[in-house]
């Protein structure tokens, strides 16, 4: 299923996958494959991505 | 096998165990960051499984082929080095495919240009080599097949898959 709410935080903050996967210490493809759906990020992965937002776990990966 | 098959034998360990080495001791000084991400990781293991099953089907082909039904194209030699050829181009193909092939970090053009550099080298080596001694063909076998022809056509297939990987992703990024 697809992370429509990564993508759109990321777009409020006018901030691309490479910008992002480069705060979070990933490569871009990993950006990629979890905004598409393709890759269920570790928990380790979507609290450093919340933190880089400032949002909680709730806000971004809870369905 | 006759003693230069071994020195050469012994050479290609001696520098894999150098390079394990010195790998352990300081990964920068090997050019190599080796900085994979969790789903890098991930789809490197899943690439580990693909290619291990995969030189085990053609060894179990071969076995049966060869014990079977007394088939056999080539020496073991041969056989041995296309099994593990099998091996690392169903693990480079299937991790290129998944942006798992080379560290996040680590520059992809120039681990390009080292396949491409290998490539050319090998195929070059191995189609002298070929030209000079030719294909030996005994009771139906190909025997002491060019090493670097081998490994030539292994670098070539990554270049292959790896530019058809870079222009896919040109073409998702339009």
């Amino acid at each position: 299923m697809k992370n429509l709410r990564l993508k759109a935080a990321r777009a409020a903050r006018d901030m691309s996958q490479q910008q992002l996967a480069d705060a979070v210490g990933v490569s871009r493809q990993t950006i990629s494959a979890i905004e598409k759906g393709d890759y269920n990020p570790s928990i380790k992965l979507c609290i450093d991505i919340c933190k880089v937002f400032q949002l909680t776990l709730n806000d971004l990966f809870w369905e | 096998m006759n003693n230069i098959h071994f020195v050469v034998i012994y050479f290609v360990i001696l520098v894999f165990i150098l390079a394990v080495l010195l790998l352990a001791w300081d990964k920068k000084a090997v050019g190599l960051s080796m900085d994979f991400d969790e789903r890098q990781r991930q789809a490197r293991g899943t690439a580990f499984q693909y290619a291990f099953f995969g030189m085990f089907f053609y060894e179990v082909m071969n076995i049966i082929l060869s014990h079977g039904f007394d088939m056999q194209w080539c020496d073991s030699d041969t056989n041995s080095m296309l099994a593990i050829s099998i091996g690392v181009i169903i693990f480079a193909s299937v991790s290129i495919w998944k942006d798992a092939f080379v560290a996040f970090r680590d520059n992809k053009f120039r681990n390009g240009l080292i396949i491409l550099i290998a490539a050319v080298g090998n195929i070059g080596a191995g189609i002298a080599h070929v030209m000079e001694e030719g294909i030996t063909i005994v009771d139906g076998k190909v025997e002491q097949l060019s090493i670097n022809l081998i490994f030539g056509v292994v670098f070539t297939w990554i270049l292959l898959v790896w530019l058809l990987k870079l222009f896919m992703e040109r073409i998702e990024e339009r």
